[in-house]
């Protein structure tokens, strides 16, 4: 009897899956990049650092433009959901894919020339260890189903662990031990906390009418318990108040092309989750159901805790790590907004947010290039004099820290601009007052940032330099153009918003 | 014919600051002479701007640009409009001309900068730039922009150029003013959310086909829906247009900031508290006791010609932002909360005095001064009364003249000994004659001596202060009482400094530098001194570009509430 239902049951799913395949092509081809990657690394050895460059780099550019297709795919159709339901393609998903390609390719470009890059300790392993985090952070994007979810979180940290520890040094180890030892907690966390949503709906698919139907049968305490204890996990991810605390030492550690990797695309394909779940559990009841309230403390607390724990920092990528707990912050004001607009800042708050951080980290590896004492290549103070030495360095740190603080005429501005309007319709609807604290306190966090923020160019203006003319590694050709295309964008944005925006249209939720 | 004139102020800098920014390093006389050419047209623009509104004597808004900027379909949330809105009315052509003279005037005395000199005249242009688009804005979004646009040049020319304290000096100006501007960003936000445009609503609506013809039944039919709150949210336009702004009709019926609502907040309505937020934020910038403080370590840090801009427009834009954001959409509040602006001008106009009175640094004296006078411009502006308002504006463009005059002065003895202590000079007047004669002068005309630009601004708000229905009558006592306070410390300073024998407490080399004025210098002081001057026996000169403006002001936006009282 058993064997029977099973024997119609398997070939059907067998050919549900055989047939799902052709969704997640882009997935197959970086899992053969992957492999080819890998190939070349036992081949060739270190001989082969550029060779598998190229090819890394060409390959990501292919899938980029394959993806292309699927987006146009996801236009004309309805929500796909393949392989039994667990992954559901959706122009949501395939956009924050996108973003994670993108993030790669500008890795892979500012690590070029880098002390990461020149290093003799450089592996190859970097490459395939990108395309597996770029891989898991896909899966995220569209995994609708917990083990999936957890599955593909586990893929990312395990890869992003070792990539911390890029720098070998005991420096690096100590960042990628306390990164391992967060990760490891939050990941059971997460897990205990979807073990108690499983118990109460029995079900794993969070688009599954069931799973609402038994999770608002479920009693108030122990619901938002579990609920708190799965987002936990994404809050790792996110690096959101109170799970943040591994931030400023895994950036610190880390590689800086790599640091510009983590503090875009992991917390994408976290926000991506978040905004999965919290989607389908906001159809709850509402009425005594707090969990806006939590997550709206959980946004203000990651704005006050980013921006606050910027304010004494001397290292420039600790500050970028506070700085990007901060914009989480401000990010996840998109969510708790509950609106459409809220969501569509999302988007358009990432898309410069990307500009904005690489061109930040880029530039701190060029002035790291121009510092001669290794042990300051990192310190704010070595900054000194830099931007009088070397004008159009300074001029594009101050365009991109202006759009970080978000002032005008900086796209940073606009963005910001269009999520405390979502919050402000938030409130108007509403009359929750946490909203209303949120928009002002929100808004006054922009007055502390500045604060730190500004240090940046005002080491580089305001002080005079020290150093006596020793020879320094001025940046290439290929940066300063680099430079220009992640900068100059901010300022055009601001002009024409209307090209960012069009994403709107494209992204539905 | 000349409505290219405001557009041509704001982007002329610009396009001279690309020019100046791709010459080689090494030109520094090129530099010099770029941004005074184009400091000098613009000057020239706003002469012509200003006897343009002056002969027309009529309210409307004149020289008038209206391009559609940004335009977004934000969704089921509506639709957002921004335009490249320009004009000039009553209000602001004082404030235009303004500008024109002291960025003329501050770009002469920047003729002695020899440092990263590149860098400080790009630096400069961008700054008149952002203040002419700040004063010709008529869409929020477009002044926010050059408000905040123009702290970025300030903070480096302060930063850069000042004196020792400079970078203190630099991040407390920004920091300050940051937090006025988050404070304006708050409301504009709620505001934008909560009005819409109505000929472009129509639009949406289908009623019209463009919005600059549509008909006045059409309109009354879309602010009729408005009021019934039946208009569909994704067909809303919101705008940032000054002008709609201004008309509670256009208020959505459900925003908080309807004027018929009311629903309070710790006991105020939120049209109270976006009064009062605004209002800070602009009363930093002006300065208002208790928010000065980084007034007088900006001023006394920043160089010369930085100061002489600082003192004689950015504190304007806190007084002309009073008037046309905060006075203008909040009518209502300006009302009720005439006693507290005017109760703080008080306060402003007394301790700015008595601070004035206790500093040994002549800088700080001048920067103290100017706390104290720009009292007077929020008093006349409280009284909410004709002669108040013109009087406020009289006040400031008249201080924007006289502080200019003053820090130039401040300038003149520094530069040369790099001394600035009031208590290490004696009987200047008789090593330079001219400089004295000047000083002397200058300071008769900025405590208010009958003849001078000072005493009519001075009057007149007071006189509203006097006339005024809202305002208790101690406040013009007590704000006289600032005359008296003014008089004190020009007078003490005059004598302390240049009457008596000569004498110095400087090293022997220095007081070798104290040379008399040179023609530069002579110019500049003579100029601003003739203007003063001029505008103190023929005040109409300047009464004659805004009195139409105000009266039509006070007569469309507070005749409802003035009957209330």
């Amino acid at each position: 009897m058993f064997s029977e239902s099973l024997k119609k049951l398997l070939p059907e799913q067998l050919q549900q899956i055989t047939e799902s395949l052709a969704y997640v092509f882009p997935e197959f081809a970086l899992l053969g990049l992957f492999l080819i990657l890998l190939l070349g690394d036992l081949i060739f050895k270190n001989k082969a650092k550029w060779g598998l460059f190229i090819i890394l780099l060409v390959g990501l550019i292919g899938i980029f433009a394959l993806s292309i297709n699927q987006f146009s795919f996801c236009q004309c159709q309805e929500v796909q959901t393949s392989f039994l339901g667990m992954i559901q393609i959706d122009s949501l998903g395939v956009f924050f894919k996108f973003i994670f390609l993108l993030s790669a390719i500008l890795t892979l470009l500012i690590a070029l020339k880098t002390n990461f890059w020149e290093s003799t300790h450089f592996k190859n392993e970097f490459f395939y260890l990108l395309i597996a985090l770029v891989l898991g952070l896909n899966i995220m994007a569209m995994s609708v189903n917990l083990l999936m979810i957890y599955i593909a979180i586990e893929l990312v940290s395990i890869s992003s662990y070792v990539l911390v520890f890029f720098h070998f040094n005991k420096e690096s180890s100590e960042g990628s031990l306390k990164y391992l030892i967060f990760g490891a907690v939050s990941s059971a966390v997460m897990l205990y906390g979807m073990s108690w949503i499983y118990g109460f709906t029995g079900s794993l698919f969070i688009n599954d009418p069931d799973f609402i139907n038994h999770l608002s049968q479920t009693p108030t305490f122990p619901l938002l318990l579990a609920l708190f204890l799965t987002f936990g996990g994404l809050f790792f991810k996110l690096a959101a108040v109170p799970f943040h605390i591994w931030t400023p030492d895994a950036y610190q550690a880390a590689p800086s092309p790599i640091v510009a990797f983590f503090s875009i695309a992991p917390k994408a394909a976290g926000l991506v989750l978040a905004f999965r779940l919290y989607q389908s559990i906001t159809v709850l009841s509402i009425q005594e159901f707090e969990f806006q309230s939590i997550m709206i403390i959980v946004a203000l607390a990651t704005i006050i805790v980013g921006n606050f724990g910027a304010l004494s920092q001397k290292n420039v990528k600790r500050l970028m790590a506070y700085s990007s707990i901060a914009h989480i912050g401000f990010l996840l004001i998109g969510l708790v907004a509950e609106n459409e607009l809220g969501h569509n800042s999302i988007l358009f708050y990432l898309l410069t947010y990307i500009l904005m951080n690489f061109g930040a980290f880029l530039l701190i590896e060029v002035l790291a290039n121009m510092i001669e004492n290794p042990s300051d290549k990192y310190q704010l103070a070595a900054y000194t004099g830099l931007g009088r030495k070397y004008p159009l360095l300074g001029v594009l740190f101050s365009i991109i820290v202006l759009a970080l603080i978000g002032l005008p005429p900086t796209v940073g501005f606009t963005a910001k601009f269009f999520l405390f309007t979502a919050l402000w319709d938030a409130y108007q609807n509403s009359s929750e007052l946490l909203l209303l604290i949120l928009f002002v306190i929100g808004l006054f966090n922009v007055v502390v940032s500045l604060f730190y923020y500004l240090k940046i160019p005002y080491f580089m203006f305001f002080k005079k330099e020290n150093s006596n003319g020793q020879q320094i590694q001025l940046p290439s050709i290929f940066q300063r153009l680099l430079l220009l295309g992640l900068s100059l964008p901010l300022i055009l944005f601001f002009i024409f918003p209307q090209v960012l925006t069009q994403v709107w249209d494209w992204v539905r939720f | 014919m000349l409505d290219f004139l405001p557009s041509f102020l704001i982007f002329f800098p610009l396009l001279t600051l690309v020019i100046v920014l791709l010459l080689p390093d090494q030109q520094k006389s090129l530099f010099k002479i770029i941004t005074l050419v184009t400091t000098g047209l613009q000057f020239m623009g706003s002469i012509i701007i200003f006897i343009n509104i002056s002969q027309s004597k009529s309210a409307t808004l004149q020289f008038v640009q209206k391009l559609d900027w940004i335009n977004l379909d934000l969704g089921a949330w509506g639709k957002l409009s921004i335009e490249y809105f320009i004009g000039v009315d009553g209000l602001s052509a004082g404030m235009i001309l303004l500008t024109g003279i002291v960025m003329f005037m501050g770009s002469i005395s920047s003729w002695k900068i020899e440092k990263a000199s590149k860098g400080y005249f790009a630096l400069y242009l961008l700054l008149s730039s952002t203040i002419m688009g700040c004063f010709l804005a008529m869409d929020f979004f477009l002044f926010y922009l050059f408000f905040e646009f123009m702290l970025l040049p300030m903070y480096f020319l302060i930063g850069i150029w000042g004196g020792e304290r400079r970078e203190y000096a630099a991040i407390k100006f920004f920091l300050y003013t940051l937090v006025g501007s988050v404070f304006i960003l708050m409301v504009m936000i709620i505001l934008y959310a909560s009005v819409i445009d109505p000929q472009k609503t129509a639009v949406e609506m289908g009623y019209a086909q463009d919005a600059n013809q549509v008909e006045e039944s059409i309109l009354k039919r879309t602010i009729s829906m408005l009021e019934e709150g039946i208009i569909p949210k994704d067909k809303q336009v919101h705008t940032f247009n000054f002008l709609h702004l201004q008309d509670s009709q256009n208020y959505l019926a459900d925003a908080s900031l309807n004027i018929h609502n009311t629903q309070t907040w710790g006991g105020l309505s939120l049209r109270a508290w976006a009064f009062l937020a605004l209002f800070i934020g602009f009363a930093i910038k002006l300065p208002v006791v208790p928010v000065h403080t980084w007034l007088p370590d900006a001023h006394v840090e920043a160089p010369t010609p930085v100061s002489v801009v600082l003192a004689g427009i950015l504190l304007k834009i806190g007084g002309y932002g009073l008037l046309r954001i905060v006075y203008s959409i909040f009518p209502d509040m300006a009302v009720e909360f005439a006693w507290l602006v005017g109760l703080l001008g008080a306060i402003s106009i007394i301790y700015g005095a008595l601070n004035a009175l206790a500093m040994s640094d002549l800088k700080k004296l001048v920067a103290y001064s100017s706390v104290s006078h720009m009292g007077f411009v929020l008093i006349g502006i409280a009284s909410l009364t004709g002669e108040g308002i013109n009087g406020a504006i009289f006040q400031m463009f008249s201080h924007g003249v006289l502080s200019a005059l003053l820090f130039l002065q401040v300038g003149v003895l520094y530069d040369r000994t790099h001394n600035r202590n009031i208590g290490h000079y004696q009987g200047l007047l008789k090593k330079m004659p001219y400089f004295g004669v000047t000083v002397i002068i200058s300071f008769f005309a900025s405590l208010g001596l009958p003849g001078f630009s000072g005493f009519i601004g001075e009057l007149f708000t007071l006189l509203g202060a006097f006339a005024s229905p809202y305002l208790s009558i101690w406040i013009g006592v007590v704000s006289v009482f600032g005359i008296v306070l003014g008089a004190a410390y020009f007078l003490w300073t005059l004598q302390r400094m240049f009457l008596g024998v000569f004498g110095t407490q400087l090293s022997e080399k220095d007081e070798t530098q104290l040379t008399d004025l040179d023609r530069r210098e002579s110019f500049m002081l003579i100029t601003l001194i003739a203007i003063a001057f001029v505008l103190g026996i023929l005040p109409n000169l300047f009464f004659n570009s805004t009195d139409a403006t105000v009266i039509f002001w006070l007569e469309t936006f507070f005749k409802p509430f003035l009957t209330n009282l």
